[in-house]
């Protein structure tokens, strides 16, 4: 196994750049199926295999708390220019990760907040994790897909 | 890292001189190619794509933008007439929408490609 350099302090787009070369892509079977709107259809979260492929290898991400705390400073009115990057880069990496971990992380960076903290409250899921293969074979009707009650939970 | 050039020009023997900020500030900070938001086929500096509904599809940032004034390009392979706009420049992703056909309409393409030139958090 490829084994990953002291990354620590390293800007986090170098590390991207390392990954892309010696790091093989992993495709999930996993999609993020998510509502975060009654008006609108039902978003789906297709993982990047070269992200996954960082989070399976370690070493490389910076924990989810670091894109918190940019979105934080995003929400401000006066918001110009990130001025806390540096947490990017010198945040300590995350560990290796289990594919489903990987997608646990994914949900808290690139679903809405709103979305994974209730998902199970209310009538109806607002969220759910399946394999691709679960969901429709074809796009007919795409605005018009919403989370059925058979999408189960991927083991 | 396995190595480190600092150098502020680049010169070529016979062809000129290049400024590195050149390179630095002008190569792209993230790209991607991807089938209708279904699977994406490669790409660098993005950690998923949203599948947001017909040609509508929202590839989110491993290294966020430094802020939501950059550019970005892109549009889909299969399409003889086809047309990619930005719509939400985000610092942690970019709404895209892609419309083919004389009416511009948004449709789902495959072979969509994209990319970003701008600053980096």
């Amino acid at each position: 196994m490829t084994q990953t350099p002291e990354f620590k302090g390293t800007h986090l787009f170098d590390r991207l750049c390392w990954a892309k070369e010696n790091l093989e892509p992993h495709q999930s079977d996993y999609r993020v199926v998510y509502e975060d709107s009654v008006d609108e259809c039902a978003k789906i979260l297709v993982p990047d295999p070269n992200w996954m492929a960082c989070a399976l290898q370690g070493g490389i991400l910076p924990p989810v708390w670091v894109y918190h705390e940019l979105a934080k400073d995003e929400a401000q009115p006066d918001f110009k220019k990130h001025t806390r990057g540096y947490l990017l880069h010198e945040t300590e990496p995350m560990p290796a990760m289990t594919e489903e971990e990987a997608i646990e992380y994914l949900i808290q960076k690139d679903c809405p907040e709103a979305v994974w903290k209730t998902y199970n409250e209310g009538n109806r899921l607002k969220m759910v994790i399946c394999k691709k293969e679960q969901l429709p074979q074809t796009r007919e009707w795409r605005n018009s897909w919403k989370i059925s009650e058979d999408l189960q939970v991927a083991a | 890292m396995a190595g480190k050039i600092i150098a502020d020009t680049l010169e070529h023997s016979t062809a000129g001189s290049i400024a590195t900020n050149y390179v630095v500030n002008g190569s792209a900070k993230a790209w991607i190619q991807h089938n209708a938001g279904t699977s994406i086929t490669n790409s660098l500096n993005y950690a998923s794509l949203t599948d947001v509904g017909t040609g509508n599809y929202r590839p989110n940032y491993t290294n966020n933008m430094a802020n939501n004034d950059y550019a970005a390009a892109g549009f889909a392979g299969n399409a003889s007439t086809s047309v990619c706009s930005g719509n939400e420049m985000n610092v942690a992703y970019v709404d895209t929408f892609y419309r083919v056909g004389s009416t511009g309409s948004v449709a789902d393409v495959s072979e969509a490609q994209f990319m970003v030139l701008g600053d980096l958090a």
